[in-house]
């Protein structure tokens, strides 16, 4: 009889290490899966026309219109160009807003992001960008006959 | 306007076409009034042409150094600047600036922190960044006048282009 | 790496913008090359050498400062041609309050003096060589008060219209009339008489 008892708990554990193993195979598995970065990236032009005939040239949702007000003089704001990727620390991404404009896509180590402004085939603006906080970061400046431009970055 | 000073209107070509003819008509009759627009006439290509040509008095160094000299002093004197730092005129009334801005920095030509937050920009760009807290929005604004840097091309404005 | 500018050989935009960027030495280099024309200019108004490098001075220092401001509309000289005006108009409308007027000039003012002028009959610069022309409209402008100069040196050296000039001086467009006529009729009648004093 203890011989019987004695074979069965030795059973018991030799399944409960393995289960413990398979598990930490598991998390060990899990955590080499680079975790993907949905970033949205929108070129807006601000400007006090209030029809501009331009081509592709459309309202801006309402939401991110009235974060913009808030802060900026301008009364009106318009979507030039959006585009959405996923970006990974192994995958960054080169985002073209429009023919004149592109933003490079980097995730670091320590939550943050390296965000590059790419117009006319130079770097305007090189940002280090946290991700611990849910901050849009928007990268703007001025533009011709009192009007300004703006790309805004979301980070999910 | 009395008839001498249409003359001379006449004369600048600053006179209404109805007019023009009017007085073509008038001086077609009157000597005296066409005897005066021929002075006038001559007076005006006598002086045209003939601006006075002078040289500065002063040596390239000398002169240079005095206008060097006053535009430091007077970057030196605006340490409390009369008006409001140029960015400011970019942004919402100032009575909202202050409960929506956490934190600003100003950048030229290197590198800024914010704390985990760094930019940089090349030498001859000149930009500011800063956060609104109310927005949770951080900003880096390019100081750009003549819009060169602008990503949003001609089209989207509907802007011909314009040669520089 | 950027090549470093040759400012020497830099045209005038070029230097604007490197002097937006803060540049001195295209600064430098724009102010040795318009030098002359804009303290020629703030000569030509103020009629004293003193004066007008002070004030040429002047106009270079709040060029460098606005220089932002400096959209290209026109050119870089017509703009600075421009700063050193207004800073002439500022001067002499200071001095203007303290200094004593002649009969002359305060007729000049009420207007009316043209009319009593005798209409040329012959061209006063007729056979003149230009440096002799020169010579005498200068003298001749020497003059004439400082607004009806204005107004002359305004419409014919620096081509500029009637509203145009009516905005710099801070005055209706009749005055503006009235005044370049009146400088007109009076610099006629000085040239015919310096050209009757050469004859005799």
């Amino acid at each position: 009889m203890n011989r019987k008892l004695t074979s069965s708990r030795l059973r018991w554990q030799f399944f409960l290490l393995l289960l413990v193993l398979g598990l930490g195979f598991i998390q060990a598995a899990l955590a080499s899966e680079p975790v993907e970065t949905r970033v949205q990236a929108v070129l807006v032009w601000g400007t006090n026309e209030s029809q501009p005939s331009g081509k592709n040239i459309k309202e801006l949702d309402a939401k991110l219109r009235e974060r913009l007000a808030n802060i900026f003089k301008w009364r009106n704001y318009f979507e030039v160009g959006r585009k959405t990727v996923g970006v990974t620390p192994s995958k960054p991404q080169l985002v073209k807003l429009s023919d004149d404009c592109s933003v490079d896509i980097k995730l670091l180590p320590d939550n943050q992001a390296e965000v590059k402004l790419i117009g006319k085939g130079k770097t305007i603006v090189t940002r280090r960008h946290s991700l611990a906080k849910p901050d849009a970061l928007v990268l703007a400046g001025d533009d011709k006959n009192n009007t300004a431009w703006f790309v805004v970055l979301s980070f999910n | 306007m009395n008839t001498e000073l249409k003359l001379q209107a006449l004369l600048d070509g600053e006179l209404e076409t109805r007019e023009v003819r009017e007085l073509e008509a008038l001086l077609a009759k009157d000597t005296q009034q066409a005897a005066l627009l021929q002075e006038l006439k001559w007076t005006k290509a006598a002086v045209a042409g003939n601006d006075v040509a002078l040289s500065l008095p002063e040596t390239r160094d000398f002169y240079w150094s005095k206008i060097a000299r006053e535009i430091e002093t007077a970057e030196k004197n605006a340490a409390v600047p009369a008006e409001r730092p140029w960015w400011i005129q970019y942004f919402y009334p100032a009575t909202g600036l202050a409960a929506m801005v956490a934190l600003m920095f100003v950048i030229s030509g290197g590198r800024d922190t914010d704390g985990a937050n760094t930019e940089s920009v090349p030498e001859d760009v000149n930009a500011v960044s800063f956060r609104s807290d109310a927005q949770e929005m951080s900003v880096v604004y390019v100081a750009d006048e003549q819009g060169k840097i602008s990503p949003v091309g001609q089209e989207a404005k509907n802007e011909p282009e314009t040669d520089k | 790496m950027p090549t470093p500018m040759d400012h020497k050989s830099a045209t005038d935009v070029e230097l604007v913008a490197a002097s937006q960027a803060g540049d001195m030495l295209a600064f430098e280099e724009l102010v040795a090359r318009h030098r002359d024309k804009i303290y020629a200019r703030a000569f030509s108004m103020m009629r004293n050498e003193e004066e007008a490098i002070d004030l040429s001075q002047e106009a270079w220092v709040k060029a460098w400062q606005r220089l932002k401001q400096f959209q290209g509309d026109s050119s870089f000289a017509t703009w600075m041609t421009r700063i050193v005006i207004n800073l002439c108009l500022d001067q002499l409308r200071r001095q203007k309050r303290t200094r004593a007027e002649s009969i002359e000039q305060l007729d000049e003012e009420l207007g009316g003096v043209e009319r009593q002028m005798p209409v040329i009959a012959t061209n006063p610069s007729e056979g003149l060589e230009r440096s002799e022309l020169r010579k005498r409209i200068d003298k001749a402008m020497n003059q004439l008060s400082y607004e009806h100069r204005t107004v002359l040196i305004l419409h014919e050296f620096e081509e500029m219209e009637y509203k145009q000039i009516a905005k710099v001086m801070n005055c209706s467009i009749g005055t503006v009339m009235s005044r370049l006529f009146y400088a007109r009729r009076r610099l006629a009648s000085l040239l015919q008489s310096l050209k009757k004093e050469q004859q005799s």
